[in-house]
């Protein structure tokens, strides 16, 4: 469980205004869920996300990781093995020379003995579907590939929670579609809380709910094909609904009522204008 | 013919244990003022390809004439083909350099040797564009958000007013009102001004819906040039085979059609898919009634 109270953020820049980065944050998040946090450019979610593994600390407010206070010094070690995180540039969180060498590396780091240290690889190769590319060098994979193999690096510590920034921004629409089936997969079968940061619309509707910041404070909190219904709202917060939701939302307006506005996924869209075309 | 790429080769590491062939024969002609997209998958040659535009990167065999001009010859002014060619690159980090915004977007305009009231213009009017408000100009353009930092690599080559711009994922990042927004303004500068664009992008919505001629590459080769529409259209399935994809309102009608469905192919918009849907209720009503 991570719990995040009267969360504040202040960013202190020389010789100019500070930055107030979040405001008042209050957020609970429940084990298993699979949250995705949207909101425009500068909105906050970098820093919050920072919050949660303790890279940045509360200017005031606390964040606690299964009880654990990220101020309280002697527990970020352990905060950090719980929150794993990955980033927007496949080539930057790449390490090693070979897929498994970078997979051991953070084990490695742990400490983590020879035998445990094979298991753990083999099961992150395992579930990113990898395996068969354990001796590839990295920089021979495509974009989608490199995001899983730097998400493997983090699940092989067994994290309770995954922290993704951004992780599809760099992606071809196949490396997106398998950087969003491993995510899901990981969220369900291996149970780990999912936090996933994205700009791209399509890509919420796998979660189970939506956070959406605005200008540092949490705006919307729910289900997706709630939050996209709220279209105005969501356009003042310079955010946007899937291109698919936005015909059905035209096509509702111009009289098909059997058009769900909340239609989020081209496959339901296809049996729904079945029934006039 | 503004840019002519003849039998380009090019290979990292060359004869080294790593060496990678990252474009395979490349032929290519761009006319002044055209609207290009570029798409293909994650690694595939995209970024090489564009950066032999301005010479940042010379063939490894083959040749690059800007405006008639090898440009890979000895003697070559490249700062002045910089200067026309104007390239956003795909990590804004790898961009940025100055300690303030001010100066990061100054930077390109003071080189052209602009009076301090041009170059103060032309930021703001570029900070405009990119919809930032002037209180960044004071900060580092180290401090920013991802989005932001992006705005910024792109402001700082909209102050140039380069004959041609190459951006390479600028809208990775964007928030979607800012992808908008500043897709909007490029295509303004492209009607306007003649600007010549060439857009890399992996957002297949947003390519559909602006480019004029659409290149896609595959493993360092151009396989397809053609309107969105008839790539969109007719091959749809050569894109999904290699990892790319449909705008999600083709997508639907191409599912359609799959489904036996008599439905227009290639629909590239929102507008188009709602137009196209209602006329076929129309036609069937018209069609019930008689
Ligand atoms: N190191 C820093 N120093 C000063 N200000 C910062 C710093 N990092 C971020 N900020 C500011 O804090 C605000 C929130 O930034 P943050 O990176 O959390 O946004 P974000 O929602 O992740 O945006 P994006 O979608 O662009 O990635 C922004 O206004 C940004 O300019
Ligand atoms: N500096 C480099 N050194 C060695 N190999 C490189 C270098 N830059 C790119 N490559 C390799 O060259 C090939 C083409 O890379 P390029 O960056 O041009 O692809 P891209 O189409 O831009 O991909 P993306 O969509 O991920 O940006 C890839 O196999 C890549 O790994
Ligand atoms: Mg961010
Ligand atoms: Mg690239």
């Amino acid at each position: 469980m991570i719990k995040i109270k009267n969360l504040s953020h202040i960013y202190n820049i020389p010789r100019r205004d500070p930055i107030i980065a979040l405001k008042e944050i209050n957020l609970e998040i429940e084990r298993g869920e699979f949250l995705t946090i949207i909101g425009s450019n500068g909105s906050g979610k970098s820093t919050l996300a920072r919050h949660i593994n303790g890279l940045l600390l509360p200017t005031s407010g606390d964040v606690w990781v299964k009880g654990m206070n990220t101020k309280d010094r002697e527990c970020l070690w352990k905060i950090r093995q719980e929150v794993g995180m990955v980033f927007q540039n496949p080539d930057n969180q790449i390490v090693a020379t070979t897929v498994e060498d970078d997979i051991a590396f953070g084990l490695e780091n742990m400490g983590i003995d020879r035998e445990n240290m094979l298991e753990r690889v083999n099961w992150a190769l395992q579930v990113v579907g990898l395996e068969e590319y354990r001796r590839f060098e990295p920089h021979l994979l495509s974009g989608g590939q490199k995001q899983r193999v730097a998400i493997a690096g983090v699940i092989a510590m067994h994290p309770s929670f995954l922290i993704l920034d951004e992780p599809t921004a760099m992606l071809d629409p196949r490396g997106r579609k398998e950087v969003i089936e491993v995510i899901k997969k990981l969220n369900q079968e291996e149970g780990i809380t999912v936090i996933f940061i994205t700009h791209l619309m399509e890509e919420v509707i796998e979660s189970n709910r939506v956070v959406v910041l605005n200008k540092g404070e949490i705006a919307l909190n729910g289900k997706p094909k709630d939050i996209f219904l709220k279209v105005d709202a969501l356009r003042s917060f310079a955010l946007d609904i899937p291109q698919i939701t936005e015909l059905a939302f035209r096509l509702n307006h111009k009289g098909l009522k059997n058009i769900s506005p909340s239609t989020l996924k081209v496959e339901e869209m296809v049996e729904q204008l079945c029934l006039y075309v | 013919m503004f840019i002519r790429l003849e039998n380009v080769n090019y290979t990292y590491n060359l004869n080294m244990p790593f060496e990678t062939v990252a474009l395979n024969n490349i032929n290519l002609e761009i006319e002044k003022g055209e609207f290009i997209g570029l798409i293909g998958h994650t690694g595939c040659g995209k970024t090489t390809l564009i950066q032999h535009l301005n010479g940042l990167l010379t063939p490894t065999s083959g040749k690059v004439y800007i405006e008639g001009i090898d440009i890979c010859q000895k003697g070559v002014n490249l700062k002045l083909i910089r200067q026309k060619i104007g390239l956003v690159f795909q990590y804004p980090e790898n961009q940025l350099f100055e300690e303030n915004i001010f100066e990061e977007i100054a930077f390109g305009p003071r080189k052209l040797g602009l009076t301090e009231e041009e170059i103060k213009k032309r930021v703001y009017e570029v900070l405009e564009m990119v919809d930032l408000d002037v209180s960044y100009t004071e900060r580092s353009p180290f401090s920013l958000s991802g989005g932001e930092m992006r705005r910024i690599a792109i402001a700082s080559i909209l102050s140039l007013k380069p004959q041609m711009l190459v951006l390479d994922e600028p809208t990775a990042n964007l928030d979607p009102q800012g992808r908008s927004k500043i897709l909007s303004e490029i295509k303004n500068i492209h009607d306007h001004y003649g600007i010549t664009i060439l857009l890399v992008s992996h957002n297949m919505e947003k390519i559909a819906e602006m480019v004029e001629r659409l290149l896609v590459m595959n493993k360092g080769k151009i396989i397809l040039d053609g309107s969105p529409r008839e790539i969109f259209s007719r091959h749809a399935e050569q894109l999904i085979d290699i990892g790319l994809g449909l705008p999600q309102v083709t997508q639907c009608f191409y599912e359609l059609k799959k489904r036996g469905k008599s439905i227009k192919e290639g629909v590239l918009t929102v507008e188009e898919a709602e137009r196209e849907v209602l006329k076929k209720i129309k036609a069937l009503a018209n069609n019930l009634q008689k």
